[in-house]
């Protein structure tokens, strides 16, 4: 299969859109989802497709409805969700899922509930003390839960067949992004960083059985392209945090050619960062798979220290240099990012923090700037280090 | 009308109790004993058994608040590359733990921090940062939230699967603190603690009702005074004798219809964490104008469940899990509202605390389903509990005026 580039950017520059032609052409139905905590598997056992919420770009925003629910302090990412809500931009999706992941989120799930008694709510709760013995059987109980839930929705109440087999077709995925993701460094200078962006995207609202296939044909384009190789790309960096949905900031790196060499993004590896585990039965395993997933700043892992996982990450990749991009007012992230960048500082790395309101323009203005001036700082730092 | 002019004597042995408290508290690390920091919704009564004395961050938070040191010490925080956005309880006790700088002498240097996300999921990041500063160890307590419904409040009654994810952590909890401390557990100590636990909610909640009286014999700025023992020292035999006594004098007051506000005219319903840098301010602009905020949601969080008796581990895990904010906004738009009926309120003051989501998130629609189901207008008050940075008395105060102008 050819990697199909302009498909996929149009899906990720549109998942919504996307979803909602799909909808009508399968009537499949949709769930929208907020988070990458979100049980993909159990959605696609009960017939479901899932999309994230909202749309990448922002431009959910438009209007300012959701200011009558939400306080100016909240997240971009909780505005914009609450208000594709109420333009109508979801009218089609059959339920929302609200995975519990932050204060933000849990409260939305109920503003929500109110604001647009249209949609139906789902709720599941992911354990945050995720070392507790007792975590496991309380997810299996959750995910037992949702099932159900989904199945009220869908007409599909998956049982262990279902479950087995939408494992199934999770681990094809996972095997396919990770292959992607291990190509990256390959991949510098010969594909942008926005095409990685749009698979990981797509992947989030496509079904399993036709994402992998598309993250397979981008590794072998970047094969085929690997060999015309003409030089090296100089500035390479790491991109973390929460979710990025902002094209824009893919764009702004390939413009400036630093080449995002990996990242631990929610739209991004933290979509595929575990093994989907074998043995047991199979609500055991996705719930195991969800325990043993990377920490992410919503977590409690005992004994863990924040930022070691990132630093081992870095190194991986081989960069210097970490971008943390967080949505004003995201406390989770806010809260990680000193730990984080005293960490990786103190074993020679660089750590840019971009704070972005949403919706502004990436590739342009301050954000441009910001990063321009860095990465030349970066560079010159580079040189004296070797 | 005028300024509340009498005093509450309570307020004289509330001085003692703490200062005992802190004193103590000082002294007993020095003594070798075990110190924790402890977030205000945690399950306390399991550290006593083991001795271990716990100290609130949050509760020396109100007061660096209310004393204004607070921006001194935030400040010094933001420079590390905290957000000014983040929870400024937590950005002044990091300040603290940083600088040594308090009011009040400061919280002694802690053995292990406790943690419990019932009230939020700020307290673990918080926590996180304490525990990497003083590299001690981190235990803590996932209480899953409990949405509402879709069209209804959360159940009342918790989950089970969530009573025994809860408990099982409590038991872990009881192992850390075993090895930590060197001390077996004990049941019956810990059923003791409970009692008195439980003494202590039942006389808090009854002086807490005092407040149904007309007029009231206390405010709710008094209760933002007087509920510091039960957060900090429940489940120990004084603070049941200092709630005795509040008790008392609240009742004695209420018999001569002594209120607290002179000629009391309009009663309100309060909102969220109170805004600890300008109590007086508030207390004085309502009690000149006639207006008793006679009951708030704060302060009735630890009114408002009893901890059953039986196996104390599970109740435990049910009791923390359920408690107000750890709960849908249709269940806390039913305490607003349910406050408003019990107390005969003729309305609402919501604080929309800026850097406390949980709190403040869904304040809108909670005021507007209060509303619905009293009948009783409201005014969001836009605000920080610690932070002064984006306090305006004007905008605040002219504000405040009108909404009590449109009672007539
Ligand atoms: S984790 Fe951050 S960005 Fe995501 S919903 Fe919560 S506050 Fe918003
Ligand atoms: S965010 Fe709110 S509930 Fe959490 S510690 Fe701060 S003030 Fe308390």
């Amino acid at each position: 299969m050819v990697f199909d580039r302009d498909r996929v950017k149009g899906i990720a520059a549109d998942p919504i859109a996307h979803a909602r032609v799909a909808r009508e052409q399968t009537g499949r139905p949709v769930i929208a989802t907020l988070s990458s905590w979100a049980p993909h598997e159990v959605i696609e056992a009960a017939g479901g497709t899932e999309v994230r919420l909202p749309a990448p770009d922002g431009g959910a925003m438009q209007g300012n409805r959701a200011r009558a629910h939400l306080q100016a302090a909240s997240c971009f990412l909780c505005q914009g969700a609450l208000e594709a809500g109420l333009d109508g931009s979801l009218d089609f999706v059959d339920a929302v899922l609200f995975v519990q992941t932050c204060d933000a989120q849990q409260n939305l799930s109920d503003i929500f509930k109110i604001a647009v008694p249209s949609i139906p709510v789902l709720d599941m709760y992911m354990p945050v003390n995720r070392t507790s013995r007792g975590a496991a059987a309380y997810l299996e109980k959750e995910i037992e839960r949702v099932c159900r839930d989904l199945g009220a929705i869908t007409g599909k109440t998956p049982g262990p067949d279902e479950l087995g087999s939408a494992l199934d077709a999770r681990r094809e995925q996972v095997d396919a992004l990770s292959a992607l993701y291990g190509s990256r460094i390959e991949a510098d200078g010969l594909v942008p960083a926005m095409d990685f962006y749009s698979v990981c995207v797509a992947s989030s609202c496509l079904p399993p059985s036709q994402a992998a296939p598309i993250a397979r044909s981008l590794v072998e384009d970047i094969r085929s392209k690997a060999a015309v190789r003409e030089c090296p790309v100089e500035r390479s960096c790491m991109l973390v945090g929460s979710t990025l949905p902002y094209p824009g900031l893919y764009e702004l790196f390939d413009r400036i050619g630093v080449a995002v060499r990996d990242d631990d993004l929610s739209l991004g590896r933290r979509l595929f960062d575990h093994p989907v585990p074998a043995g047991g039965s199979p609500v055991e395993r996705i719930a195991r798979g969800m325990l043993d997933r990377s920490s992410g700043a919503t977590k409690f892992d005992d004994g863990l220290v924040r930022g070691s996982g990132l630093l081992r990450a870095a190194r991986r990749a081989g960069v210097k240099h970490v971008v943390m991009p967080v949505l004003k007012f995201c406390d989770p992230w806010a809260w990680d990012f000193p730990a984080v960048r005293d960490r990786l500082e103190a074993a020679g790395m660089g750590m840019l923090l971009l704070e972005l309101a949403g919706g502004e323009d990436l590739a342009a203005g301050t954000i441009r700037n910001r990063v321009e001036a860095y990465f030349e700082m970066g560079s010159v730092g580079d040189l004296f280090d070797g | 009308m005028g300024k509340p002019v009498d005093r509450i004597r309570a307020f004289d042995l509330l001085k003692g109790v703490m200062k005992r408290h802190y004193t103590w508290a000082k002294v007993y690390g020095k003594l070798g004993g075990k110190v924790a920091w402890v977030t205000s919704g945690a399950p306390v009564e399991l550290l006593l058994p083991f001795g271990i004395y716990p100290v609130y961050p949050e509760s020396h938070g109100a007061i660096c608040a209310a004393r204004r040191m607070s921006p001194e010490l935030m400040e010094v925080v933001e420079k590390r590359g905290y957000s000014q956005d983040l929870c400024a309880y937590a950005l002044s006790d990091i300040g603290h733990a940083i600088t040594g700088k308090s009011p009040v002498g400061g919280l002694p240097r802690p053995d292990l921090l406790f943690c419990c996300t019932n009230i939020c999921g700020t307290v673990l990041k918080w926590y996180q940062a304490l525990a990497e500063h003083f590299r001690v160890p981190l235990v803590m307590v996932d209480t899953p939230f409990i949405p509402d419904e879709t069209t209804c409040a959360a159940p009342v009654a918790v989950p089970p699967h969530s009573v025994t994810f809860v408990k099982k952590q409590l038991g872990e909890a009881v192992e850390s603190f075993e090895r930590i401390t060197r001390k077996s557990y004990s049941e019956r100590k810990l059923r003791k603690v409970l009692d008195r636990s439980r003494e202590a909610m039942n006389l808090w909640k009854a002086v807490l009702e005092t407040g149904k009286h007309h007029p009231a014999p206390m405010t709710c700025f008094d209760a933002f005074i007087l509920l510091n023992p039960i957060v900090t020292v429940r489940g120990t035999s004084g603070c049941v004798r200092f709630y005795r006594k509040v008790l008392d004098e609240m009742n004695r007051r209420a018999a001569v219809k002594k209120g607290r506000v002179p000629d009391e005219r309009l009663r309100l319903v309060w909102d969220n964490i109170p805004v600890w840098y300008k109590m007086k301010d508030l207390s004085t602009f309502f009690s000149e104008r006639g207006v008793c905020l006679v009951a708030d949601t704060y302060t009735n969080a630890w009114a408002d469940n009893e901890i059953r008796e039986g196996e104390p581990l599970d109740a435990m895990a049910e009791i923390y899990t359920g408690i107000f904010l750890n709960r849908g906004l249709r269940s806390r738009a039913d305490v607003l509202a349910r406050l408003v009926r019990k107390y005969e309120a003729d309305g609402m003051i919501l604080h929309s605390n800026r850097s406390c989501k949980p709190y403040s998130f869904g304040q809108y629609d909670a005021l507007r389903l209060a509303h619905e189901s009293t009948g009783k207008p409201g005014f969001i008050l836009e605000a920080d509990h610690v932070s002064p940075r984006h306090w305006d008395d004007k905008r605040v105060f002219n504000g405040l005026q009108t909404f009590l102008e449109s009672f007539g």
